[in-house]
């Protein structure tokens, strides 16, 4: 049987409250809040700068921390290669969480390795047969593995940090 | 001879391939940093709560890898080949 007394319209904010016996969590004051956009884009522009905008300045220098300790870890470890739009769409699609840097890696990786500009281009035969050259700095194996992992896991945490930024600021904050 | 001419940030870390596996405590150190960041109320006591998680993530892990390392050892081969 469908409940029909209960009528949702686009023009109503839709708020969903707990029922009473539910356990009051840490967001329950902010359930009534608008979205701050802005806060949600600068948090997507440099992580952590969301939290900083809205007040919680603390908050956002350790998202910071954590973000960019984990994507300058990866492109450590793995190189310029392991953020490629081209070869890796599905795990730039989560690398690109992080924001601009994101675009930046892939861009240094095109005009910098696959250019040639940077070590020397090798040639590589294809699974296909056609003929290709690949950068001598290509990172191939485990350690792409890991370093395309720690820039995809920061860019699904900040993905996280700016819907957090999105509701606005805390009313308890340290 | 090839780590003189290593640039960091643009090559990979050619030996990293021997010791990947213990990058796994810097990935999980900076995903307990970020998301202890954004869960905690208050961070009067963060850093504990971060190294709390990280041990947490480890354990998770190296319980996980000894429980597939037993079901590939142990258990596949004591299966009926046909």
């Amino acid at each position: 049987m469908l409940d029909r007394t209960r009528h949702y319209t686009l023009s109503q904010p839709r708020t969903f409250r707990r029922g009473p016996t539910a356990q009051a969590s840490m967001h329950d004051e902010l359930e009534d809040q608008p979205l701050h956009f802005a806060a949600g884009v600068l948090g997507w522009i440099c992580p952590g700068m969301g939290h900083i905008r809205n007040g919680d300045a603390r908050r956002g220098r350790l998202i910071m921390l954590g973000i960019f300790g984990l994507f300058l870890t990866g492109v450590l470890v793995g190189g310029l290669d392991c953020v490629d739009r081209r070869e890796d769409g599905l795990w730039f699609v989560a690398q690109a969480g992080t924001g601009p840097i994101a675009f930046l890696t892939d861009a240094l990786n095109t005009g910098l390795l696959k250019s040639g500009k940077m070590g020397t281009l090798l040639p590589m035969t294809a699974p296909n047969g056609a003929m290709l050259q690949v950068s001598s700095f290509k990172s191939v194996g485990s350690v792409n593995d890991v370093g395309t992992l720690f820039t995809a896991m920061a860019g699904l945490l900040n993905v996280v940090a700016l819907l957090d930024a999105l509701r606005g600021p805390r009313k308890e904050s340290t | 001879m090839s780590m003189i001419a290593y640039t960091p940030f643009v090559q990979p870390i050619a030996d990293a391939a021997h010791w990947w596996w213990l990058l796994v405590v810097p990935m999980c150190a900076g995903v307990s940093v970020t998301w202890k960041a954004i869960r905690l109320r208050a961070l009067d006591r963060y850093w504990p709560e971060v190294a709390i998680m990280t041990g947490q993530l480890l354990a998770g892990m190296v319980a996980l890898a000894a429980g597939l390392m037993v079901l590939v050892r142990v258990v596949l081969p004591m299966l009926p080949a046909d």
